[in-house]
């Protein structure tokens, strides 16, 4: 008999610890090569074919898929290592080296990774197709191509093989530190844990009645308490994300038309993007699109601000705003409730300077400082490419002489109010297509000159939260099953303990009913306990963060007591099933 | 001459906070061809002592000498080839590898050692002769008893023919036939081979088929008795020894 024949032998022997392995891998390296890919894709990250309210969403989730890949890298391999090292203490005590048994356990290791790389990446690139296909139809987002690099799977490998070089060589130096009559242990010593104690302690009775039931349950306490907190994240996390979900999707649609208080806007800049105002309003009644509000307004901006007037900002939005010469107001355009952090600090002096002028060395009527006097959180207009990031209100003759200045453009926007809203959606393309072709600039320079629309922002909106939800499922469900197939394969590896104490069991009179009923027992304990654990932190983190971020939506409370109760419903049913199964 | 010396060694544990002394100043010798059984009550330190003399596990001060090498000084290279050629290891649950059948348990260490297929089936066929065990050669751990087991244990551990077996209670978990079947084998080893036996047990009928029995009690060798072997009733001798200790032998052993 030689070394291969004897490895080949043990290979097949194990051949479950090896698809445990493989089959942890084998998902994450799948799930990480769906959003790596997702998130290098190039079309998908375009800000001007995907809006990035909605790819952004994957940075989130594929965060957690991250998070979730290394933690799995590191407990199978951990696992793995464990595994072998019962037949590998065996073959020290032979006579093999440590160095050689490390060595050994590093080949089989590297072998199983090099057999479920070229199957994790057909898994990937299926699951990613998958993706785009729901991504395409489901959710409609136009424009996104497939596999558009390869970076994804560079990205991948890279990713896969750093951290698992890194767990084999913590796992080899653990392994070399630790001695070998330990290694040798079946099972390690075992201690109460304080629970137990109290009860035995104090409840003598309660512990009797209880003593056959939990043989099962304290046998591999140590390593159960470990899986439950791995379980226990897991589930938390996904009653996180269901709760992000349910709170994020009403207030994506609600920011949508909070933050678009007209129906349409574009805007004419230094002269480009002219129309004839008729003939939108022809487009419009064609699609059946009644105008009940048409404003113009004048702005000026540079790199950094709009500057608008204020006797023009009062008539127009009807705000009553008082600003003296050299003075501003800084305005900030978010709704402080929307959910999102948004920075609200005002610029206190203001130096807007002509550049050009100033070349000319002439007079110093080229630099204006404006000091500010307040700060207003108002929504005015909607949101559009055209606009800088933050707005001052000036007064008319600061206003006046600002709009002379070369580094800045003055703008006009334009903005409409419609009879019905959610009718407009062919009216604002159309609007959008004539735009086009009068101006006949490129796409990408169109792009700054775009219309916003409340129709567009809305559908966006719930595009983006259907994109969340979807994405979001994804992850949930993972972890799910992640938490259960930890509690499954634990169980499943301590099968012929369990079948020992079963055996001394019957040996000391216990009817195969009671068994049975201890081992349902064991089950619900298995499986259930964690999960409920999970789910009451879980629950209490998410009331927490809606509290923080929306004052607390009843709806969010409501989702995730009934997705709460059906999990623990469906996990009862799996665990009585295994049990019905395994009989 | 003698294959093993162990000088002054002692050991001890801390656990939650305090100091236990499992071995304290422990020194014996066993000679090439000796036979030699180490009983002693439960938690005297029986497996502790095979442990450390297997050079599984370390001493606290102490030196322990086999075939005249003394194995602190190996580092974990030169042990585990140390180990490979010189020393056996036999244990009260077997510890065969479950995913092997019986032949290749047994040839494991060759295996391990590299040797080459002809000497392999060579020494396969002298140790199946030997243990009488030629028709099991092929078959799966489950399929087999516990004494077929321990046999096939034996096979491993001698197949190498080292100068020395420890042995942890080999005959724990086995009924009075079996025992003495794998004690026979121990036994026949033994003489053909010349290896030397170090075995702990409990049981003095395991402990009779030894030319030589130590007793351990609270980490110290409290007394030895050795005879012929043509001693034919070692039983009632170890009984009497045992007895002439004070106290009955259920408390010493
Ligand atoms: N790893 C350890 N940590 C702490 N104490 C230990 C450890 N191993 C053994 N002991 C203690 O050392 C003492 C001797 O243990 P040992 O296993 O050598 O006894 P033994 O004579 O083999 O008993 P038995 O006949 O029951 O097998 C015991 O009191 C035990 O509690
Ligand atoms: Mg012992």
């Amino acid at each position: 008999m030689s070394w291969s024949d004897l490895s080949r032998k043990m290979l097949q022997h194990n051949l479950h610890v090896f698809s445990v392995f493989i089959g942890g891998n084998l998902l994450s390296v799948a799930l990480l090569l769906t959003f790596a890919s997702l998130y290098t894709n190039r079309t998908f990250m375009n800000e001007t074919i995907v809006d990035p309210m909605i790819s952004s969403n994957i940075i989130f989730s594929g965060a957690l898929v991250l998070s979730f890949f290394v933690v799995m890298i590191f407990v199978s391999e951990r696992v793995f290592w464990k595994e072998r090292q019962r037949e590998y203490a065996v073959m020290t005590v032979l006579g093999m080296s440590t160095k050689e048994a490390v060595m050994c356990i590093i080949h089989e290791n590297v072998f199983a990774a090099v057999c479920l790389i070229p199957a994790a990446f057909v898994m990937g690139t299926v699951l990613s197709f998958c993706f785009y296909a729901v991504i395409r139809y489901a959710i409609g987002l136009e424009g996104i191509r497939w596999l558009d690099n390869g970076k994804g799977y560079a990205v991948t490998i890279t990713l896969y093989v750093v951290l698992s070089l890194t767990a084999i060589v913590i796992n080899a130096v653990i392994y070399t530190k630790e001695k070998l009559i330990l290694q040798l242990k079946e099972a390690e010593n075992e201690r109460d844990c304080l629970l137990s104690k109290v009860i035995r302690v104090r409840y003598p009775g309660l512990w009797n009645h209880l003593l056959p039931k939990i043989a099962f349950v304290r046998l591999h306490q140590r390593l159960w308490n470990v899986r439950y907190v791995i379980e226990c994240v897991l589930i938390s996390g996904m009653m996180f994300l269901i709760g992000v979900c349910v709170s994020m999707y009403p207030s994506f649609l609600d920011n949508a038309a909070v933050y678009s208080p007209y129906d349409m806007l574009y805007t004419e800049i230094n002269g480009v993007n002219q129309a004839e105002q008729e003939k939108i309003v022809r487009i419009l009644n064609e699609n059946n699109v009644d105008i009940t509000e048409y404003r113009q307004f004048e702005f000026v901006r540079n790199d950094v601000f709009n500057f608008a007037a204020v006797s023009g900002v009062n008539a127009i939005f009807g705000c009553d705003y008082e600003v003296n010469d050299g003075e501003c107001i800084n305005l900030f355009q978010f709704d402080e409730r929307d959910g999102y952090e948004h920075d609200m600090t005002p610029v206190s002096v203001v130096n807007v300077s002509d550049r050009t002028a100033s070349t000319n060395a002439k007079g110093l009527s080229d630099e204006l400082i404006l000091t500010s006097t307040g700060s207003d959180v108002n929504i005015l207009w909607n949101p559009n490419q055209a606009f800088a990031d933050r707005t001052l209100i000036v007064s008319d003759s600061d206003f006046d002489r600002i709009k002379k200045f070369k580094d800045c453009r003055v703008e006009k926007a334009n903005i409409y109010r419609f009879s019905d809203w959610r009718n407009s959606a062919k009216a604002v393309e159309q609007v959008e297509q004539y735009l086009q072709q009068r101006n006949g600039s490129g796409w990408e320079e169109q792009y700054n000159y775009r219309i916003s629309s409340r129709i567009k922002q809305y559908e966006r909106a719930r595009q983006s939260g259907r994109f969340l939800i979807f994405v979001m499922s994804f992850v949930v469900l993972v972890l799910l099953l992640a938490s259960l197939s930890i509690s499954f394969l634990g169980l499943s590896s301590e099968r012929n303990e369990h079948i020992k104490i079963e055996e001394g069991m019957y040996g000391i009179g216990a009817t195969r009913e009671c068994i049975a009923e201890y081992k349902v027992f064991r089950n619900r304990v298995r499986y259930l306990f964690p999960v409920i654990a999970g789910e009451v932190i879980g629950l209490f983190v998410v009331m927490l963060w809606n509290r923080a971020a929306y004052q607390m939506r009843f709806s969010v409370v409501a989702v995730e007591f009934v997705i709460a109760a059906g999990i623990i419903l469906c996990v009862r049913r799996i665990a009585k099933q295994l049990e019905n199964e395994s009989k | 001459m003698s294959v093993l010396n162990v000088n002054h060694i002692s050991k001890s544990y801390r656990t939650g906070g305090e100091t236990v002394s499992v071995l304290q100043d422990i020194s014996m010798s066993v000679e090439q061809e000796e036979m030699v059984a180490v009983m002693g009550p439960s938690g005297s330190g029986k497996t502790t002592l095979l442990h450390i003399l297997s050079g599984m596990d370390t001493p606290d001060e102490g030196n322990v000498y086999v075939n005249d090498n003394e194995i602190s000084t190996f580092d974990s290279e030169e042990m585990a080839i140390f180990r490979r050629r010189n020393m056996g290891m036999i244990f009260q649950d077997f510890k065969l590898l479950e995913s092997l059948n019986v032949q290749e348990n047994i040839l494991l260490p060759l295996v391990i050692d590299e040797v080459d297929y002809e000497t392999q089936e060579q020494k396969l066929q002298y140790i199946l002769d030997v243990l009488e065990i030629e028709d099991l050669k092929d078959k799966r751990l489950n399929e087999i008893s516990g004494g077929q087991k321990q046999k096939a244990a034996i096979g491993r551990a001698l197949i190498q023919k080292p100068k020395i077996i420890f042995a942890d209670e080999p005959t724990g978990s086995l009924d009075r036939r079996s025992t003495k079947v794998v004690m026979e084998c121990m036994q026949k080893m033994n003489r053909e081979l010349g290896a030397a036996f170090m075995i702990v047990t409990h049981d003095v009928y395991t402990a009779s088929f030894c030319d030589r029995v130590v007793l351990l009690r609270d980490g110290r060798i409290t007394s030895e008795v050795s005879y012929d072997r043509s001693d034919i009733d070692r039983y009632n001798a170890i009984i009497n020894m045992l007895r002439g200790l004070g106290g009955d032998e259920d408390e010493l052993v």
